[in-house]
């Protein structure tokens, strides 16, 4: 594959997956899952374990980055292998959970990444790329948030609401951001051949 | 033990825990119930431990915002006399507060038995139980390769670590903003290891005739045995039991 098949294959996301793309989806969960045990780390020591704001901003990353180069299914994948891997080593008593926020936003930004594709040959894809981390950020963290915070905790609707605007801010830049970085990095690699 | 009737009890225990059981004597007795499990099945308290950190920070913020928000009779703090317009009203209920503990031992529970399900099963069965639920060979048996890859996966980790920190980079040091950044010296090599083993990993892969779509057989098969059949048993007399006492209102 020269690079510019591997730049196709960074602005192209399908929604069929081939035994690599599943393969690596895999291992970018395992990968994710190793990196977050770093941000978690962060974590506790500025928030004493009441936020995770760069475990989120980790794991929402390699979540866009998986969309992006292999689909709803390869980020299924990796998203379902980061909640496995958290719930088998203990990580976080919200494990459990993690498999079906992971499963659900991923497999909405995975859609989001297929439908945003673009029409025009020739396109760099940048915008897209943008659109997707944001889609991300803003889109999917009410998934969870909802579901931990309303239903599982039982806080005020404001409390809620004053958590999401927390997330979203501290997400905006970074995720987007970082991955743009990633896929770059992959695309001057030639990983992809 | 078969996957599959691990699951449904981790099911049964997380539909009590929210449909059925409000109280604290409830949720705290459910709650003893699954760390006498743990404590059985050799997990150890080193696990129980481990989340009881995490879920102190929990409980604590749990039972301020309940205790806040939840309202009850008996008041625990109110503001003083001399405030302007919020004079005597509670700050702080007990209801709110004990609510709160519920909220963290439901969390906490469900936690302990979906771990407890995951733990005490080989991969191989676990593999064997998804598809007999119907999952694809294909994607079931991802997760015997989450335990083939993770050791390998991590031992690199450790490499990159001390690469990049042998060339100075602290991942921990710098602004709030910049422990962001910090973490792409850790995301890229990770990244683009995994890339490149996943090219010879689906070639073996496609050699075993991963894609194939024929009806897979395991050399050691798991019937249903005695303990399962237990399982099972005390399974439905939970559900059974906790649907009882909540149509004889006892479970209010």
């Amino acid at each position: 594959m020269s690079a510019s098949a591997a730049f196709d294959y960074i602005r192209k996301t399908t929604i069929r997956v081939s035994t690599r793309a599943i393969v690596a989806s895999l291992l970018l969960g395992i990968a994710s899952d190793l990196v977050g045990q770093i941000a978690e780390r962060t974590d506790t020591a500025f928030f004493a374990g009441s936020a995770v704001p760069f475990g989120y901003v980790n794991a929402s990353i390699w979540m866009t980055v998986t969309c992006i180069l292999f689909g709803p299914i390869g980020g299924i994948i990796e998203g379902l292998t980061q909640g496995t891997l958290s719930l088998l080593t203990a990580t976080s008593p919200l494990a459990a959970y993690f498999i079906l926020w992971n499963f659900i936003m991923a497999g909405m930004t995975g859609l989001f990444a297929v439908a945003t594709q673009p029409l025009r040959p020739g396109r760099s894809g940048l915008i897209r790329q943008i659109a997707v981390g944001e889609f991300m950020n803003f889109a999917t963290t009410p998934v969870w948030s909802v579901h931990l915070l309303y239903f599982l905790l039982g806080v005020p609707f404001y409390a809620w609401l004053s958590a999401y605007v927390f997330y979203v801010a501290i997400g905006a830049v970074p995720i987007p951001l970082l991955s743009i970085v990633i896929l770059r990095a992959v695309l001057k690699s030639r990983a992809l051949q | 033990m078969d996957f599959r009737i691990k699951l449904l009890f981790a099911v049964v225990v997380l539909a009590l825990d929210y449909l059925l059981l409000r109280t604290l004597a409830t949720t705290a007795s459910m709650f003893l119930l699954i760390c006498a499990l743990v404590l059985s099945a050799g997990l150890g308290r080193d696990v129980l431990l481990r989340f009881a950190r995490f879920f102190a920070a929990i409980t604590l913020v749990s039972v301020l915002i309940q205790g806040v928000f939840h309202g009850g009779q008996t008041v625990l703090v109110r503001f003083p006399e001399g405030f302007p317009l919020v004079a005597g009203r509670s700050i702080l209920t007990l209801d709110g507060a004990l609510f709160g503990v519920v909220v963290s031992l439901r969390l906490l529970t469900i936690a302990l038995a979906f771990l407890l399900m995951v733990a005490t099963t080989p991969p191989t069965r676990i593999v064997q139980g998804l598809m007999k639920l119907g999952l694809p060979f294909k994607y079931a048996t991802l997760v015997t390769m989450i335990f083939r890859f993770y050791p390998v996966m991590a031992g690199e980790f450790v490499e990159i670590q001390q690469a990049q920190a042998s060339r100075g980079f602290e991942v921990e040091k710098g602004s709030f903003f910049r422990k962001f950044m910090n973490l792409i010296p850790l995301m890229i090599p990770s990244l683009l290891s995994a890339l490149r083993k996943s090219t010879v990993i689906a070639i073996a892969l496609e050699f075993r005739g991963y894609s194939l779509n024929t009806k897979r057989h395991f050399i050691h098969d798991a019937p249903v045995g005695r303990v399962d059949v237990l399982l099972l048993s005390f399974t439905i007399l939970l559900l059974a039991a906790c649907l009882a006492l909540r149509f004889a209102d006892y479970l209010v």
